[in-house]
């Protein structure tokens, strides 16, 4: 399940490279993350504006309040593999890894990619989901999101009537 | 997995992001028979953005007819109703539609697009009578965000249809169709559509000619697509000519029919 992705880190990198300019990703439970300034304003538009608005990086340090460390971990492992390649096969592959293997941290992750404005990311992985939904019964993706039908027979009566009227 | 209610919880935005990329036929079929949250994600009109008929099958043994009628309880399904019913669920807000190719599609599913769908960008046209083609420039017009119109055949009301684009849609850049392409046809493409940025002719009958008038009239032009045309080889000036465009695609194509009907007919399908 989630075990490497605390190990695999961009701040693992950017000691490596001290030249490097970093900042300093918090998330909500007080981890904090060292990202290379570059890897991550390449992925992130809020990240990216809040650094033009600070009118610098200098021990800034950035409160991702929505966010767990888990899932900022993962967020910034797959940021890191979308970084090292052009095209976007390799990354588009470790979504759909992580969409079979985990869904919930890939919903977590969903959340936090639109929540920091990593649009062509974020673009990305409702296109996997999108492409897993398609052609599915409505029984298959109850049984794939592992959720149950909520409807009362009034709100079915409804539908139906929602969908039904064009054809009178 | 723990976490069983996580995706009603799920953010309304995220959620709709995910179904807007699907079509409207899992948008009716499937998605709002889920669970309460994607219901209401799928009556926002973001997911019926795009449009994309072309893909289904609306005859009447078709898995879509069948499986609609049976959900719904419906004495009949028919393609009218389908748009009618994706068009108002667009809320005004539609800004792509491919209709279907041959089936179904009248005049009345036109009009209904051009009062309903005021924000259009895109729109591929269906195949149409010769009798129905006469009424496109009443309504093309109406579209003012239009960028781009893609028609199997030339229209017999091409040049007023031309003259209707030039006045209403001032953003107009990409058209694609195939036809007999004559001197007065260039002239209107070149005169009336000063923004095209794409034009796609391939398997038309194109003279040299005409095709040379497209390449020094056409300013703005960053893809040109001439393919399986006939009527013109490209030789040291035509590729010279068409040297200042991005993008200049001319595979197959060829002065002169050499009786080969299979390859360079206007295929319908």
């Amino acid at each position: 399940m989630s075990t490497e992705s605390k190990e695999i880190l961009v701040g693992e990198s950017s000691q490596a490279k001290p030249e490097k300019k970093t900042i300093v990703l918090m998330a909500s439970d007080g981890d904090e993350f060292v990202v290379d300034v570059d890897d991550i304003t390449n992925q992130s538009e809020m990240i990216r504006n809040l650094i033009s608005d600070m009118g610098g990086t200098d021990g800034l340090q950035v409160p991702l309040l929505n966010v767990t460390a888990p899932v900022l971990a993962k967020l910034l492992e797959l940021f890191n593999v979308s970084n090292k390649n052009d095209d976007d096969e390799e990354v588009t592959q470790k979504v759909k890894e992580l969409m079979e293997a985990e869904l919930n941290m890939m919903i977590d992750v969903l959340g936090a990619a639109n929540y920091i404005e990593a649009t062509s990311f974020f673009d990305l992985s409702c296109k996997v989901l999108a492409d897993k939904f398609k052609g599915m019964s409505v029984e298959e993706v109850r049984e794939f999101l592992n959720i149950e039908c909520d409807f009362t027979e009034e709100e079915l009566q409804q539908i139906h009537a929602e969908n039904a009227w064009a054809f009178d | 997995m723990a976490g069983k209610r996580r995706w009603e919880d799920m953010e309304m935005d995220c959620l709709v992001a995910i179904l807007q990329r699907l079509g409207p036929q899992d948008l009716t079929l499937s998605v709002p028979l889920v669970c309460r949250s994607w219901r209401k994600a799928s009556l926002h009109p973001l997911c019926w953005r795009v449009l994309n008929f072309r893909d289904l099958d609306f005859m009447p043994w078709g898995d879509l007819t069948k499986s609609f009628m049976a959900e719904y309880r419906l004495q009949r399904f028919f393609f009218s109703g389908f748009l009618k019913l994706a068009v108002a669920r667009g809320n005004r807000l539609v800004e792509e539609i491919m209709f279907p190719l041959l089936f179904g599609t009248s005049m009345q599913d036109l009009f209904l697009v051009s009062d309903e769908c005021p924000r259009l960008k895109k729109l591929v046209l269906p195949n149409l009578s010769p009798a129905d083609e006469a009424d496109i420039p009443k309504i093309v017009g109406k579209w003012k965000d239009l960028e781009q119109l893609e028609m199997e055949a030339k229209p017999s009301s091409f040049l007023e249809m031309l003259s209707e684009i030039n006045l209403h849609c001032k953003k107009f850049s990409g058209l694609k169709m195939c036809g007999s392409i004559k001197k007065e046809d260039m002239l209107a493409i070149v005169n009336l559509l000063p923004k095209l940025k794409f034009l796609c002719l391939s398997k038309s009958y194109l003279p040299r000619e005409q095709l040379l008038g497209i390449l020094s009239g056409c300013k703005e032009l960053q893809r040109l697509t001439v393919s399986d045309c006939m009527g013109f080889e490209a030789d040291e000036e035509v590729k010279k000519r068409g040297l200042g465009i991005k993008i200049f695609e001319h595979e197959g194509s060829k002065l002169f029919d050499d009786f080969d009907y299979n390859s360079d007919e206007c295929d319908p399908l």
